[in-house]
Parts: C-alpha cells; structure tokens; sequence
C-alpha cells in the first residue's frame, strides 16, 4: 500500500511528514510571540481569520534555534484537532512511497526523543526522517484559550 | 848736459869787453878772493843752513863743506887765468847743474851778492890801492863785478836752457804718452820725467788707468749685452715657438668650443623636443585619467544594473518560490482529492516543474549576476588601479617636464655661456697674434742690440788695454770684471831723491 509524503529540509537533514497531514503550505510571515510557552513556540500567526500556533522544528528536535527568513516555510498541518504551523528551511517534494519501505526507528534513545519520528525511509536514496506529528505536538503546550480567542 | 861750442862773436866773454886792463887786475882780485871769500862762504852757508828753502839741499855739514870748498875753487879758478873755453864750460856746468837738482837762480845770484859784497868791501877797506884811491881801485872793483857778471850770466844762460831742455823732453814724453793714447794704446805709461813732474806722471796715469777700466767696463758691459741680447733673442725665439703653439692650441680649443657650443644647442633642441612630447604625454595622460574616470562612472553603472537585475531576479525567484508553494499546496489538495484530483495532480506537478525551472534560472541568473558584479568590481579595481598609475605617470610625467625645462634652460644657459667663452676664446686668439707680433719685434730688436754691441766690441777691440779681455767672448762668458791691474807708480821718495846722487853730489860745485 502507497502513501504520500511531504519532505522537506531542516538544515540538511530531509524530513517527511503524511500528506493527509498537511492542510496547507506558505511562506514566512512574522509572528507575535506570546508569553509563558517553550522556547520552540516562536509565536503565533494569523492565518485567514485562524490563529495558529507556529513551532521552531528545528529547535523543537533539538537542533538549534531557526533564525526565519523569507525564504522560510510554514508547514500548516492538523495534528488531532489542532494545526500547528511548523517552521522548516525548504519544502522538497511530494514523495509517493511503499509503506512496507518505512523502518522504525532505531529505539535507542533512553529517553524517548527518538519516538518523534514515526520512521525512517529512503526516497530517491535520501534518508527521509518521517515525523509521528502526535508525539511531536504532545508537549507542544499552546493554552487552549489563545486558539479559542484567535 | 851739452858744452856749448862758441863762434867769436857768439863767445859770452867777448860781449862783456874783458879786455886786457881786466886781466891785469886778476892776480890782485885772486889775492882778495883768498882773504875775503872763505869768511863770505862760510856767512853764506850759514844763511843757507837758516833759510828752508835753501838748507834743504843739503842732508850734511860735509856736503856743505864740500859745497864750500868747491864754490871757492870756483872764484880762485875764475880769476887765476883769462876767461877761456875751459872756463866757460865750467861755468856752464854749474848752471846745468844748479838746473838738474832744480836750485833757483834766486838763491845762486843771492849768493854771489854775498861774495862780491864782502870782497868789494874787502878790497876797498884793506887794499893797500885803495888807500892810493882812485883810479886802480875802481878797475880792480869793476873788473870784479864784471867778471862775476860774467860768470853769472854763462851759469845762468846755461841753467836756463838745461830747463828748457828738460821742460822740452817732459813735453815730448808727455806728447808720445798722448800720442798712444790716440792711437788707442792704453799700456803707455808716462815715465822717465824728472821728479817736479810727478803729479802730473800721476794724473796722466790714473787718467790713462781711469780711461782704460772704463773701456774694460764698456767692452764688460758690451759682452754682458751681448750675452744678453743673445739670450733674450733665444729667449724671444722660444716665446715665439710657444706662442705660435698657444695659438694653434687656441685655434683647436676655439673650434672644440664650436663643436660643444653645437651639441649644447642640440641638447638644448632636443630637451625642449622632450618638452613639448612630454607635454602631449601629459595630455594624453590627463585624458586617459579622464577615460578610466567615466569607466569607473560607467563600472559603477553597471554595478547599479547589476543590483537591479539581481532585485529584479529576486522578485522572479520570489515569484517561483511562491508558486512552488501554490503547486505544492495544489498537490496537497489533489492528493486529498484521490483519484479524482489526479489530473490535477499532474497538472500542479507540471506547474511546480515550471516554478523550479524559474528558480532553477533566476538562481543562475543570479549566480551570474553576482560573477558579473564581482568581475565588475574587479574592473572597477582594476580602473581604479589603472587611474591611479596615471595619476602616477602624469606626477612623474610633470617631474620629467620639469627637468626637461631645466635641461632645456640650462643648456641654453651653457650656450651662452659657450659663447661667452668662444667669444673670450677669440680675444686670446687676436691677443696671442699680436703678442706674435710683439714678439717677432722684441726679436728683431734683440737682434739689432746685439748687432749694436757687436760694434760696440768692436770699436772697443781698436783699443790696447794691457790685457787679453778685448777678444770676442763667448755669449755665455761669465762676466769677468778683473780689478784693474796694478800700477807700477814711479817711486817719488821727495824732490831731494834725484839731489842725492852721488854723482850729482860729485859735480856740485857751487852756485
């Protein structure tokens, strides 16, 4: 069975997440930052009348802060009942892939890091890290009430 | 000293009429010489040996003696016989006698007055006669004074012509001495004349030695000219020779002067060439500083429409970005769709195709911009650099007007100076010519003086001056001016040397 993914760069590294996750793609625009949330909560946007929390990917992986341009992308994706809008440095493609290629993990972080990534797969003999957005968004930490009030 | 030798009539006896009455009264005048003449000589002598003049004739009483006795002789001789040749020429003995040892008759007449006046006095007081008187006694006393009148006259007459003789020999020694003397002849010298003449033997001599060092000092004087003459000659000879040489060398120095005066108005032509190409240079310069200023200007121009392209590129690459977007968001939502959005999928690849190969051309268009932009700042550097040689060339292009204009105005400066010389040059030529003619005069006058005291040897030579001096020297004869020789002077000892002969003693006899 085939499925699609998004991938995309954060630094040089090509991650991938399901297309179906995937409710739009834009470019950087500046975003307000808000108080009291992580480090990797840059902030918030306004995205056609919908306020979305935007997350630093890249500092969220714990690879170091993202310093946006206008060459940055915002990856809209819903995640459960929620979008989040995720920083990275380039999209790349839309990759058509045999599920059964994906690998998991390695599984060998002791603390669980490892398992924000759903798996790991070859397109176009590049390593595509594929995201699990459920676990990556678990700590996300956004009050419900900044999206209720945006 | 010559007797006379009488005729009748010229015989002295004869004129005085001695006749035999005279005669007769002899024996008794020899009797009174024999009484009264002893005491009148020895008064006489006396007188003599008192008066200077007369005392100096005399260095002894023997000679006065002798003198004396011979005088007595005399007056017994005159009156022991008549008045013959023998007498007479004793006589004339004592004058000439009296004339050689230069006794005036003043003294030898004062004499006689003695004798006569003690004999006259003598007869007339003791002659027996004279106590008869009269007439015997007057003949006795005249018969006296007349013979001793007489006898006086021959001496004298003979006194007077022994002077004249001696004076006439002085005379004619004195006129042969002159008489060498004209001809030339300085070696003759004034001798042999009686001893009263030995200041004028002395004037004659140091006249004649006077006159012959001067002709030694002029013949002298004439070689030293002469050498002279001759080495000024010779000396006027190479004066000559050089100066001709100073004005060769003067007339190669003008024409080497000409030569450089020449290369320095070349030099001067050719700086001032330099000048005005380096005043092109200069121009040119200026105007290629000029052309890399408008090609910074157009460089820089370029770099602006470098940034424009590249801003224009930019939007291009935004545009691309932003549809790759929209045909990514496009993909999504066919993806969505499933199979119905599948040609729409298809179509949004197309279009993300088209969005890459945009950023795909304006990534390269801006690579190349970005080439350009620095190749044109290189160019600008490079312009830049290429300006500020000029401004390099057109300092060092002014420096090398600036010594060109001080070449140019000092070798002006050196040709005039040049001339200068040149013209100085020309003067020491003229100068050297009639210094030429000076010399060649100063020649002819050296050889003219040298000609003249060539005469002047000559004439010189005419003269005998007792040495070998008078020949032609040699030029280069140092001048001997030898003393002049000494003089063998006549030994005059005093009026008396020629009175003390013996001989003279001998034929005194009395006065």
């Amino acid at each position: 069975m085939t499925r699609q993914l998004i991938t995309f760069h954060v630094g040089s590294q090509c991650l991938g997440v399901d297309i179906m996750a995937t409710r739009e793609i834009r470019a950087w625009s500046p975003t307000t930052p808000i108080p009291q949330v992580p480090a990797f909560v840059r902030g918030i946007v306004n995205l056609r009348g919908m306020v979305l929390p935007v997350i630093d990917l890249s500092a969220r992986l714990g690879w170091g802060d993202t310093e946006p341009g206008a060459r940055h992308v915002i990856m809209v994706l819903q995640i459960g009942d929620r979008q989040y809008g995720l920083i990275v440095d380039a999209v790349n493609d839309i990759a058509t892939i045999d599920g059964a290629a994906v690998q998991p993990p390695p599984g060998i972080s002791g603390d669980g890091q490892d398992e924000l990534l759903e798996g790991i797969v070859s397109v176009d003999g590049e390593m595509v890290l594929i995201l699990d957005l459920e676990r990556l968004a678990h700590n996300f930490g956004v009050p419900e009430e900044v999206a209720i009030a945006a | 000293m010559p007797v006379t030798s009488f005729t009748e009539s010229s015989f002295p006896v004869n004129y005085f009429s001695l006749d035999e009455n005279n005669y007769a009264v002899f024996p008794e005048i020899a009797r009174a010489v024999e009484r009264a003449a002893p005491d009148a000589l020895d008064r006489f002598y006396a007188k003599v040996q008192e008066t200077p003049e007369t005392a100096r004739f005399f260095s002894s009483t023997a000679m006065i003696n002798h003198a004396k006795g011979k005088q007595l002789d005399h007056w017994r001789d005159m009156f022991s016989s008549r008045m013959d040749e023998r007498y007479v020429a004793k006589a004339e003995t004592i004058g000439n006698v009296h004339a050689r040892i230069g006794l005036e008759p003043t003294w030898y007449i004062g004499g006689y007055a003695l004798v006569l006046e003690a004999m006259i006095g003598r007869l007339l007081t003791e002659s027996l006669r004279a106590r008869l008187g009269g007439k015997q006694i007057a003949r006795v006393v005249s018969t006296l004074v007349k013979c001793a009148l007489v006898d006086m006259d021959i001496a004298l007459s003979a006194y007077f012509r022994a002077e004249e003789a001696a004076r006439v020999a002085v005379i004619d020694k004195v006129g042969q001495a002159m008489d060498r003397l004209a001809q030339g002849d300085f070696t003759a010298e004034l001798d042999g004349l009686p001893a009263s003449y030995a200041k004028l033997v002395d004037d004659f001599n140091s006249m004649r030695l006077r006159m012959r060092d001067t002709l030694m000092q002029v013949s002298d004087t004439a070689d030293s000219i002469n050498t002279g003459a001759s080495e000024i000659s010779q000396a006027t000879d190479d004066l000559s020779r050089r100066t001709e040489q100073q004005a060769a060398s003067l007339e190669e120095t003008a024409a080497a002067m000409d030569q450089i005066t020449q290369a320095v108005r070349d030099t001067a032509q050719g700086a001032a060439l330099v000048n005005n190409s380096v005043g092109d240079a200069q121009a040119d310069a200026n105007e290629g500083g000029r052309v890399v200023r408008e090609a910074i200007e157009a460089m820089d121009g370029i770099e602006k429409s470098a940034q424009e392209i590249a801003q224009i590129i930019g939007v291009i690459d935004g545009i691309a970005f932003q549809t790759n977007l929209l045909a990514l968001n496009a993909g999504v939502e066919a993806a969505r769709a499933g199979d119905a959005g599948k040609g729409f999928a298809v179509v949004a690849n197309e279009v993300r195709a088209l969005a890459q190969r945009s950023a795909d051309a304006a990534k390269d268009i801006k690579g190349l911009i970005g080439a350009s932009s620095k190749q044109v700042e290189s160019g600008v550097q490079l312009v830049g650099q290429t300006g500020q040689v000029l401004d390099r060339m057109l300092t060092k292009i002014s420096e090398i007007a600036g010594l060109a204009n001080r070449i140019s105005t000092s070798a002006e400066a050196q040709a005039a100076s040049m001339q200068q010389v040149n013209s100085a040059a020309a003067d020491m030529d003229k100068m050297t010519q009639q210094n030429a003619a000076m010399v060649e005069q100063s020649a002819a006058a050296a050889r003219n003086l040298e000609a003249e005291a060539d005469q002047l040897i000559t004439l010189v030579q005419h003269f005998r001056l007792g040495q070998q001096r008078i020949a032609r020297a040699a030029p280069a004869r140092p001048a001997q001016r030898s003393a002049p020789q000494p003089v063998s002077r006549p030994a005059v000892a005093g009026n008396l040397a020629l009175a003390m002969d013996p001989a003279a003693q001998d034929d005194w006899t009395d006065f």
